[in-house]
């Protein structure tokens, strides 16, 4: 395994760091008097600055210096933090991650957004050569310490001199004496050519702490030295003079480095860093742990031997503690994916000139990290088409009686093994008419072609679907509803879509928890077996003979006085043998939609490790995956969402008949 | 602007540690006599930080002890250096400063 990369490590802390000022600004918009949130922005920048620069990302220290500035400006009230500020700063930080990323960026986009926050700041329009040169070095950022020492009392008799020692630590850096003289005797006991003084130095520097310790290199061994890291800071004397005065000022006024200092120090203990491909390694070897288990388990069922019985049992249950514990290691809330939708609905509200309210429901729901990852560009589209396509402009709305400003919901929650996330828009709603035009124009349906609603509204996510006239800057970015439809399957997950005519349209995701791992029901076709995720069972019934014979070439049930379509798996996949006597059905749904599949046998539940499988296995589109069963044999995992697609579509042309 | 009363100890030359106790001795003797104290620096031609050490002991013992002490003319040229180098000025101690620079500063 390698070590972390340097650059790395700090371009997620950068990453970090600017969501945090991100959200700080923008809570700052609706609350510009937050001295909090003001603080917390300055922190955010001033470690952004002291950080790149550590790292070596000097464009983007220099950069954010002059967006710390400005922020230092309202922290110390001489400038309100307006709309105009916020907005500039906004703009800057995109800048800011551009540079952190290591992306290539424009000298003179720099310089730009620099004369708009100076301007910001000023209250006037300044030109951009006013300002410095955004890639200028700053002055020079470092790590403050605090240095303690004392030399013994004998030291000046001995020909040290504290003085020369001060004067070089003042050389690596802006650095602040005090002596102490607490030790100083009364006049009356003092022996004059003795040493009792110490001192107490603030040193700013970019040197290292061996700098420091060199300049004490010969008298180290007799001095008491005391040497402690406070933060990397700037060289900022007003915030050097904030560190000084640290130990008098209030609680309330601690300085900005001490309180940067204070949270880091609880970030850090409560939060480990780690790559997540450590954590994909980690998942793997508990997933061959659980796969030696489940063989170990099936040898000692067939065993006399109790102890060995009893420590297949015991093997089981750490397994299962351990695959949960892995699980919930991975699991990170969905505000960490819901939390840029507040940018860009602030994007979005300047690009369309609409009023959009943004809600967020449900943020501390977790969900695999590596879920959380691929769901932002999906989701990211569903809500930029929410506000393209669904939102009405404000004199429409007002028109049509509603509030001017439109409503776009997110919202998250568990449901089993499952997350649902909605994404709401409180617009116009689907026109069926237009929908159904360019379905036609496009070859998708026949003309006059029934369908139902739900049929009609899910040609959105069909290949090459648009029913925007005009390519916006917004949703028509060369990415369709069907490449989301497609990533969010990807996921083994589903997609949904309602929408009311007036009243808006609302995309439901149905996702598991995590890909590695899930619960799935064993089913035998034949000699086959395949898994069926547990989250899409709902229901084991039994298909008698009698309903089997009545049932051919119909495939439908009534269950509970609804009729339910259902697949043949041995036809499906042309086991090629006869059905056993007792065929069971297992009725799987996704979204509203559901579907039986016949089997043979229910085997039971079993914890499955999702293997990928080949490109052509891929291809055939009703398997997600394979796993390994007890025995060393392999199962293919079903694609309930393809299968239940399937079984719809066999189903249709009876329901419209019946 | 000395008072009569003021017992003025005069330091020059070289107030290093090869030479601080003759300094020593003399404060130590003005301070004794019990009355105000007032020490002279125009003189001193070389100083290291044995000298702000004993004025510092005198200045806290006059404190202790109710007795006046004071620097002539606040300190300046190279004793003025001695003290910004030591780190005698950067002090929230505004007695001290204003022992050594004569103007009470509140930081």
């Amino acid at each position: 395994m390698s070590g972390l990369d340097p650059t790395e490590t700090f371009r997620q802390e950068a990453q970090e760091l600017l969501e945090q000022v991100e959200k700080g600004l923008l809570d700052l918009a609706h609350r510009p008097e937050d001295r909090d949130l003001i603080d917390a922005v300055f922190r955010g920048l001033h470690t952004l600055k002291g950080s790149g620069a550590m790292f070596g990302f000097d464009a983007l220290a220099a950069f954010t210096h002059h967006c710390e500035t400005a922020f230092d400006r309202v922290r110390k009230g001489e400038v309100p933090a307006s709309k105009r500020l916020i907005a500039c700063v906004l703009a800057a930080q995109d800048h800011m991650r551009a540079l952190a990323e290591g992306r290539p960026v424009e000298p003179a986009v720099g310089k730009a957004l620099l004369a708009d926050l100076h301007a910001a700041v000023e209250g006037g329009d300044a030109p951009a050569a006013a300002l410095a040169d955004p890639a200028a070095p700053v002055a020079p950022v470092g790590k403050t310490w605090k240095i303690r020492f004392s030399l013994p009392t004998d030291a000046l008799v001995n020909g040290a001199r504290p003085l020369p020692l001060l004067d070089e630590l003042r050389g690596l850096g802006d650095c602040r004496v005090q002596v102490l003289t607490d030790d100083v005797p009364a006049l009356g006991d003092l022996v004059p050519t003795e040493c009792h003084l110490a001192w107490e130095v603030l040193l700013t520097t970019t040197h290292g702490r061996d700098a420091i310790d060199d300049v004490f290199i010969f008298v180290i061994d007799d001095m008491t030295l005391e040497v402690e890291e406070l933060i990397e800071a700037s060289t900022d004397n007003a915030a050097l003079e904030g560190a000084t005065k640290a130990p008098s000022a209030p609680p309330s006024e601690k300085p900005v480095e001490a309180a940067a200092q204070d949270s880091r120090a609880v970030k850090t203990g409560e939060t480990v860093r780690v790559p997540a491909e450590r954590l994909d390694e980690m998942m793997d070897r508990v997933g061959e742990l659980v796969i030696a288990q489940s063989r170990l388990r099936q040898l000692a069922s067939s065993s006399l031997d109790t102890a060995l019985r009893a420590v297949a049992e015991e093997i089981e249950r750490l397994a299962a503690e351990m695959r949960d514990t892995m699980m919930v290691v991975r699991m990170v809330p969905v505000i960490q994916l819901f939390a840029r939708f507040r940018r860009l609905i602030h994007d979005l509200q300047n690009d369309t000139g609409k009023k959009i309210q943004l809600q967020i429901e449900g943020e501390t729901t977790e969900l695999d990290k590596t879920v959380i990852e691929r769901l932002a560009d999906p989701l990211v589209h569903l809500v930029r088409n929410a506000a393209d396509h669904g939102l009405e402009t404000p004199e429409e709305r007002a028109a049509a009686g509603k509030p001017e400003a439109g409503i776009i919901r997110l919202s998250a929650r568990q449901s089993g093994a499952e997350v649902l996330i909605t994404i709401a828009d409180d617009g116009r709603g689907v026109d069926r008419d237009r929908v159904r035009a360019k379905a036609e124009e496009n070859g998708l349906i026949a003309p006059g072609q029934v369908l139902t609603d739900n049929e009609l509204l899910n040609l959105i996510f069909a290949p090459g679907f648009s029913t925007a006239a005009t390519i916006t800057n917004l949703s028509g970015r060369g990415v369709g509803m069907d490449v989301v439809k497609k990533t969010i399957e990807g996921l083994r997950g589903a997609l949904d879509i309602t929408s009311n005519p007036g009243e808006g349209s609302v995309v439901s995701l149905r996702i598991p928890l995590t890909l590695a791992i899930i619960d799935g029901l064993l089913v035998r076709v034949g000699t086959s077996r395949f898994v069926i995720p547990l989250a899409n069972v709902e229901e084991c019934v039994e298909l008698s003979p009698a309903q089997d014979l009545r049932s051919t070439g119909r495939s439908l049930i009534t269950l509970r006085d609804e009729l339910v379509p259902f697949l043949r798996l041995r036809e499906q996949f042309n086991t090629g043998s006869a059905p056993d006597p007792h065929q069971k059905i297992v009725v799987v749904s996704t979204g509203q939609d559901r579907v039986g599949l016949v089997v043979d046998q229910i085997l039971g539940d079993h914890q499955t490790v999702i293997k990928p499988l080949s490109s052509f296995h891929a291809d055939i589109g009703a398997f997600s995956g394979a796993t390994i069963l007890g025995d060393g044999g392999v199962a293919l995992i079903l694609d309930i969402p393809a299968l239940v697609q399937l079984g719809q579509r066999h189903d249709a042309p009876m329901r419209v008949a019946g | 602007m000395s008072d009569t009363s003021e017992y003025i100890v005069s330091f020059s030359g070289n107030l290093t540690v090869s030479s601080i106790a003759e300094a020593y001795a003399a404060l130590t003797a003005g301070m004794e006599l019990g009355g105000p104290v007032v020490v002279n620096l125009d003189a001193v031609e070389e100083a290291d930080l044995t000298l702000p050490q004993l004025l510092e002991a005198a200045r806290r013992t006059a404190a202790a002890k109710g007795q006046l002490i004071r620097l002539e003319k606040p300190a300046q040229g190279l004793v003025l250096q001695v003290l910004q180098r030591g780190g005698f000025l950067n002090s929230d101690d505004a007695n001290r400063l204003d022992f050594w620079t004569g103007e009470s500063r509140q930081l």
